[in-house]
Parts: C-alpha cells; sequence; structure tokens
C-alpha cells in the first residue's frame, strides 16, 4: 500500500488532525494543569542533572544518528531542559555531534538554553563537538571522549543504531548515571540491558512536554493521545470486520482501508 | 513581532507548504511531478552545502590544541594531518579516475555522434553539413582517439586485456565500412553501439592498469588498511558488549527482568544446535515469539512514535516551539 | 593464492588497527587515542569528498557548468544548455548561509536555512505516516477466528489474538493522558509492559549471534590473515 497523493478521505483524516491539534492549543492556554501520568524514566532527566551538579562533572548528551526531522526536534526539548540545568550547576556539557546540520541546530538551540537563564558566559561552542558523520567513528570518538571526559551523567535521545551499545556500555565503564531515549524497539532493548532509566518510543517525544509543562508541549501529548485512541479503536473495528468477513465471507464487507483507496 | 523571526518562520512554513501540497494535492488540480525532482535535489543540495560545518569544527577545535600545545595536541595533530592526508590522497583518485571516465567517454561521445548523423539522416535536417563530410570527420576523429590508445601494452594473456583487443577489432572493422562509403549511414548504427562497448571495456581496462599506480597503493592504505578495519573492530566491540550487557541485564531483579530473560534465552536456545538438542521445540518458539507477540509490541511502539512524530512534525512546520529553538534572535 | 608484500602491508596495518580498538576493552590508551583520531579524521575526508563525488559533482555542478554538453567533431553540440540549471544558485547560497552560524551579526541567515530545512522534514512528515504508519495500521485488522477450508484453524486464530492483545496493550501503555487508575486499566497498563519485555528480549537475544559472529570474523582475522602476514614478512 503506496501513496504518492492521497485521496479526499485522507485529505479529512489530515485537516481533522490539524484541527484537532489547534483545538487542543486553544484549550490548553484556558486551562494549563491538565493531566499527565507519571512516566518514571522522565522524573529520572531533572534527578540525573541534579546529581551531575553535586559531582561536578561533566555531562553528555548524545543525539546519535539523527538527522533533521521530529525525533531530533524532540530531544532538543529535553537538551535546553538539560543545559539550563548544567548551566545552573556550572556543569559543562558536551554534545558530540554525528550530522554538521544537527550541529547547527544544537548550538544555536543550546546557545539560547544558556542565555535564558543569563548563564550566556558558560556556554563554550567547543563542547558541542563534530566526531564525525561515519557511524562507528562517531562511536569511537564518542566512547573515547566519555572516558578521558569522565563524565558522571549520559543522555542518549536520539536515532541509535547498532552502535548504542557501543555508546551506552562507555558510560557504563566510567559509572555514568545513563538515560536513554530512542524510537526504534531493537535499540531499547540496549539501553534496558546498559543505561539506568530508559524512554521507549514515543515517551521520548513525551519527555520535553513533561518536563517543561508548557501549553504547547501538553497539547502535543493530548494530540498524540487523541490520534492514538482514534487508530486503537480503528484496529479493533479492522480486527472486527476481518473476523466477520472470516465466518461470514458471502458479506464481503469492505475493510476500513477501502476508504483510503477510492477516488471520488 | 521582529522581521528577522517572520522571515524565518516564513521561509519554515514555505519549506513544508511545498512537500505537504505535493502530497494533498490530486494531479488533476496540480503536476508537481514535473518540479518534484528538481526540487528534491535543490533541498538536498541545500543540505549538503553544510559539510564543511563539522570540519571547520573539527580544525577550530584541534588547532586550538595544537597552537596552544594544550593536552592531548599529539592527537589533534595526528587527526588534522590524517583528514588532510586522506583528503589529498581522495582528491587525487578522485581526479584520477575522472581523467579515466573522460577517457572512456571520447569513444561515447562518438558513438552518441554516430547515432545523430544517423537520426538527422533519417529527418533530412538540413541545417548540418552533409553526411559524408560529418563521417568523414567520425572517422578521423575515432582514428585520432584509438591511436591514443598503446596497443603495444596490451597484454593478451590477461582476459579484461584480451577482451578490449577484441572490442577494438570489431570497432575497426565497423570503422573500415563507413570508410568504403561515407555517404552511406548503412553502419552507423553498427558503429555507435561498438563504440559504447569500447567505452565501457576501455574504462574498466584503464581502472584495471591504474590499479598498481601510486595513488591508488595509497587509497587502499587508507581503507582497506586503516579505515575499513577500524570500522568492523568497533562494530565487533559489540560482540564483547553484548555479553556484558546481557551479563547485567539478566540479573533477575523483577518481574520484567525475568520475561525479558526467559524471552532472550528461548530466543538464543532456539538458534543454537545445543538448544535444539535440549529440545527440538525451541526453533518453533522462537519463531512463534520473534512473530507474534514481538511484532504486535514492535508495531504499536513504532505506530505511537509515528504519531507522535507527526505532531512534532506539524510543530516544526509551524514554527510551534515550546523550547528554545533558534528562534530567539 | 600468495600475497604481494604490499597485500601483507595491508594486512599488518588492518591487524594494528584491529588490536588498538579492542585495546580499548582494557582501558582507554595513547594507542587507541591514536587510532581513534586517525578513524576520525579519515572518516571526515571520506564525508566531504563522497558528498562531493557522489551528489554536489555529478547532479549540481557538472550540468550547471555545462560540463555535460559535449561537441561533436563537426561543431556542432549534443545538447542546449538548460537555462533553469541556474536556478540551482538558488540553493547553493541558501546552503552557504549555513556558515553565517560563526557570526554574531549575521546568524539569522543561518537560522533562516535551518528553519527551512526544519520545515521541509515538517512537511515530508505527512508522507511518511501514510506510507509507513497506515500499511502498518491495515495490515493489523487480523481476524480473531481464522477459517481455512470450511474448518477453523485454531493456530492461526490463536496468533491473531495474541498479536491483538499484545498490540492493544502496549498502545494501551502509551496513553500519556489517560488516568489509569482502576484495576482493569492499571491491569491493560501492566500486560502491555510485560509484553514489551518480552518483545526487548526476543529481540536482544535475536542480535546476540550476529554480534559474536562479527568477533568471531574479527579474531579470526587476526589469527590467520594477519599472524599469517607477520610470519610471511620476517
Amino acid at each position: 500500500m503506496a501513496f504518492e497523493h492521497v485521496n479526499i478521505v485522507g485529505l479529512i483524516l489530515i485537516f481533522l488532525f490539524i484541527f484537532i491539534f489547534f483545538y487542543f492549543l486553544y484549550k490548553n492556554k484556558r486551562n494549563p494543569n491538565l493531566y499527565i501520568r507519571k512516566i518514571l524514566g522522565i522524573d529520572a532527566i531533572s534527578d540525573v542533572c541534579d546529581y551531575a551538579g553535586e559531582t561536578g562533572r561533566p555531562v553528555s548528551f548524545c543525539t546519535g544518528l539523527s538527522s533533521v526531522g521530529p525525533v531530533l526536534y524532540a530531544s532538543l526539548g529535553v537538551l535546553s531542559f538539560v543545559a539550563k540545568k548544567a548551566g545552573t550547576f556550572k556543569n559543562r556539557l558536551l554534545i558530540p555531534q554525528y550530522t554538521p546540520e544537527v550541529m547547527a541546530i544544537v548550538e544555536e538551540s543550546v546557545q539560547e538554553a544558556y542565555e535564558s537563564i543569563n548563564r550566556g558566559s558558560l556556554f563554550d561552542k567547543k563542547d558541542i563537538r563534530f566526531l564525525s558523520d561515519e557511524q562507528f567513528a562517531y562511536a569511537s570518538g564518542y566512547i573515547g571522549m566519555i572516558k578521558r571526559e569522565r563524565a558522571c551523567a549520559t543522555f542518549l535521545f536520539g536515532t541509535f543504531a547498532a552502535e548504542s551499545l557501543i555508546l551506552a556500555e562507555a558510560g557504563q565503564e566510567v559509572g555514568a548515571v545513563q538515560v536513554g531515549a530512542t524510537i526504534s524497539p531493537e535499540q531499547v532493548a540496549f539501553f534496558i540491558a546498559s543505561c539506568d532509566y530508559t524512554l521507549i518510543g514515543e515517551e521520548l517525544f513525551a519527555a520535553s512536554s513533561y518536563l517543561t509543562r508548557k501549553p504547547l508541549e501538553i497539547t502535543s501529548i493530548y494530540t498524540q493521545d487523541k490520534v492514538k485512541l482514534f487508530i486503537f479503536f480503528i484496529i479493533i473495528i479492522g480486527s472486527v470486520i476481518a473476523t466477520i468477513n472470516q465466518i461470514y465471507p458471502d458479506l464481503n464487507l469492505h475493510n476500513l482501508d477501502y476508504f483510503l483507496t477510492i477516488e471520488i | 513581532m521582529n522581521i528577522k523571526k517572520l522571515l524565518i518562520k516564513t521561509f519554515t512554513f514555505i519549506g513544508g507548504l511545498y512537500f505537504f501540497l505535493e502530497f494533498v494535492m490530486p494531479e488533476s488540480v496540480f503536476d508537481f511531478d514535473k518540479y518534484h525532482e528538481s526540487i528534491s535535489n535543490a533541498f538536498i543540495t541545500m543540505s549538503c552545502m553544510a559539510v564543511g560545518l563539522g570540519i571547520i569544527n573539527l580544525m577550530v577545535l584541534h588547532l586550538d590544541r595544537i597552537v596552544y600545545k594544550k593536552k592531548d595536541y599529539f592527537f589533534s595533530l595526528t587527526l588534522l594531518l590524517s583528514l588532510f592526508i586522506t583528503l589529498v590522497i581522495l582528491s587525487l583518485d578522485w581526479y584520477q579516475n575522472e581523467k579515466i571516465v573522460s577517457k572512456a567517454n571520447k569513444f561515447l561521445t562518438l558513438s552518441k555522434f554516430s547515432e545523430v548523423i544517423l537520426d538527422d539522416e533519417k529527418a533530412k535536417n538540413s541545417k548540418v553539413l552533409a553526411v559524408n563530410i560529418r563521417n568523414q570527420k567520425l572517422i578521423s576523429e575515432l582514428e585520432k582517439d584509438i591511436n591514443l590508445i598503446d596497443k603495444n601494452s596490451i597484454n593478451i594473456n590477461e582476459a579484461k586485456e584480451r577482451e578490449l583487443k577484441e572490442v577494438l577489432e570489431r570497432v575497426e572493422k565497423s570503422k573500415d565500412n563507413i570508410k568504403k562509403d561515407y555517404h552511406s549511414t548503412k553502419y552507423n548504427l553498427n558503429l555507435s553501439k561498438r563504440l559504447r562497448n569500447l567505452s565501457i571495456v576501455y574504462r574498466e581496462y584503464l581502472q584495471y592498469k591504474n590499479k598498481d599506480s601510486l595513488i591508488k597503493k595509497l587509497y587502499l592504505i587508507c581503507f582497506d588498511g586503516f579505515f575499513n578495519p577500524l570500522v568492523m573492530s568497533m562494530f565487533s566491540l559489540l560482540g564483547f558488549y553484548v555479553a556484558t550487557a546481557a551479563f547485567k541485564a539478566f540479573k533477575i531483579k523483577s518481574f520484567e527482568s525475568f520475561l525479558m530473560m526467559l524471552s532472550a534465552l528461548i530466543v538464543i536456545l532456539g538458534q543454537v544446535p545445543f538448544g535444539v538438542k535440549i529440545w527440538n521445540g525451541f526453533p518453533s518458539l522462537r519463531l512463534w515469539l520473534l512473530s507474534v507477540p514481538s511484532t504486535g509490541a514492535f508495531r504499536a511502539i513504532t505506530l505511537g512514535a509515528f504519531i507522535a512524530g507527526l505532531v512534532m512534525a506539524l510543530r516544526m512546520w509551524f514554527s510551534l516551539e515550546g523550547h528554545e529553538k533558534g528562534g530567539k534572535n | 593464492m600468495e600475497k604481494s608484500y604490499f597485500d601483507l602491508l595491508i594486512i599488518i596495518i588492518g591487524g594494528i588497527s584491529t588490536l588498538a580498538i579492542f585495546s580499548f576493552l582494557i582501558k582507554e590508551n595513547v594507542f587507541y587515542r591514536f587510532f581513534e583520531h586517525l578513524f576520525i579524521g579519515i572518516s571526515a575526508a571520506l564525508g566531504v569528498i563522497l558528498t562531493f563525488k557522489n551528489f554536489l559533482w555529478p547532479k549540481v555542478f557538472y550540468p550547471l557548468f555545462g560540463l555535460d554538453i559535449v561537441t561533436y567533431p563537426d561543431g556542432t553540440i549534443s545538447k542546449e544548455y538548460n537555462y533553469e540549471l541556474l536556478l540551482l544558485i538558488i540553493p547553493i547560497i541558501l546552503g552557504l548561509f549555513y556558515y553565517f552560524i560563526y557570526s554574531k551579526k549575521h546568524a539569522w541567515l543561518a537560522k533562516l536555512v535551518i528553519g527551512l530545512s526544519l520545515g521541509v522534514s515538517g512537511g515530508l512528515a505527512f508522507k511518511g505516516f501514510f506510507n509507513q504508519a497506515i500499511p502498518q495500521i491495515v495490515s493489523s485488522f487480523k481476524p480473531l477466528v481464522v477459517i481455512l477450508e470450511g474448518s477453523v484453524n485454531y493456530l492461526q486464530s490463536f496468533n491473531n489474538i495474541v498479536f491483538l492483545i499484545t498490540l492493544l496493550s502496549v498502545m494501551y501503555y502509551f496513553f500519556f493522558t489517560i488516568k489509569q487508575e482502576s484495576k482493569v486499566s492499571k491491569g491493560i497498563s501492566k500486560l502491555g509492559r510485560y509484553l514489551m519485555m518480552i518483545c526487548f528480549g526476543a529481540f536482544f537475544g535475536s542480535t546476540i549471534m550476529a554480534r559474536l559472529s562479527l568477533l568471531v570474523e574479527r579474531l579470526g582475522f587476526l589469527m590467520t590473515d594477519w599472524i599469517g602476514a607477520i610470519k610471511e614478512i620476517f
């Protein structure tokens, strides 16, 4: 099932989705104290930053192999938070980079985080270092850096591939407290094995919202949940229709995907 | 609102708008396909131009260490030297390859010219020179280019070189056919095909001859000596780390870690001959575990991530920032 | 096949590089650090050259400078220059704006391009969602009862039920804005978590063999090729 262009049903769904987002944005601005359940891994981010403040050792934030996209954008939210904490406690914040374009975005984000807490003078561009755009050269540079700098806390937020275990184990070896977050389930398994706290899948996107509690961030989570709920019921209905088609094949009911393929 | 900030948000919106419209607009309203590849290439070009940022960052950091003789400046020197030496070697290798391609492409050009002569003759194109003059120029250029190939150095004992000699002979035959009557385009298509083949074979021959050049040897030292073994060694570190990670992860501290350990154990036993000896149902159980519950969980996690990514993408498109991203100016 | 001295040299260098990386397992040391910096230097150069070689030169600069236009022996040309290619100057200039990140006064120009980049990712996400998520949703419409040749296929039905329970309970676990206070909802959430752990354990187990085989390959290279090369030279 490939979509080069969307049909009218798909278009309606897209606009419905945009409407839901802006509706919650408007609603949340009027009532910012909306409920979000406790997410243990995200609570730990603040605690880990506070721990780093006590030790005075550097903190590392790794965005992995993230390219410009939603995963990076979500990670920047957490990076901003960590940068502010690091600035408050005067910890060095090491941010090794994989892609030059992402490096430019991260520099801007971190600089503004420091300036927002009036610690602009602590921002050091040299701590945002480009390592390599080759996966294992990046991993090699990262593990060397972590060992030499003896980071006390490492955050692994972004897109990771096979090198995820190498990065996480390096932090383990120096005794760093580690928080890992990625959307790929294969790499989450390795983070669970090697990190102290792991955020699974979309918890990475929820992290920034959870930490800042700003109306826009809460809107994101609410929209996510509503769309997910919609898909949840779609799957149930789809399965029921598929079951009916098995038991009563003569009925030959169209399943829900039919609506995405019809041309009006 | 600050005019610069407004301009940034406008650019952000326009960037997303094109791809959004390209997806949602039906072809009957506007056909994006004509321009889509060019526009996509334009965006890729824009991102590729940032390639120098990484090099600048490396140079600033490491030159600073070298100039002020800070800690580990020797390694910074190593990095910068390896960077520049590799740049030089790769550039020279690329240049050498381009020279080879350009030499081989002379025959490709003549091949296309031969076809153009035939097409123009069929279309009775009066804006060009007469067929016989064009054929004469074609053959004279071809003879010049063939003479540049050092036939004496072709070693017919080597397969690639023998192939080149055979193809050259066929081209000579076609060339001689045209020489018999320049007014005729009967043999132009045949010559064109043989010249195209010659271009490919000659390129392979030159690349084969080039493999013993100094540049190629330096390239091989860089890659087969340093780069590839370093990549494979880093990858193989996973073999060590997966064992240490397993040792840590499979300490049964909770029911969840017990489940994780149990399923990992079943999958491992289903893959090794030892597991089959214990119980021959392990491979089937392993396959079931990977294809049914794991697929379900995998799909739920990825669906959630897609949805969250879509919401985040909407925020990116409309420049709705909850955090400092680069909007403050 | 007898190897030349050059081939043996390559193998010896490869073996030393491998040992340098493996030395990290004992502790971070000068030997590893040297090769780490060498690795980064080589790969940085490779990244730049590949970007130019595979994209910027053949797709942008080569046609832009008209180098793909050839002159035939009779003076005619293969094709006319396409003046639309001059529009490529716009993304080139926009791409160069990235370098304004180093200027305090003109950094906003870099933000312009960064914003454009982010906007493009945002716009592309809709197509990405439809092409990646929708097929997965559609393939999750599994019947709870599978009937094959007139009779119920219990195994397939069981598989589908397990699949759906896993999918829905894990999805339920990830609802952040729904209060999971009742016993039922807590139970479903817990079930989702347990099923996720089974999934992660299975992934972990399935990659162990692949990872170990990489290690075996490297150790095999050291034991046979590398030691063999040293013996031949000395």
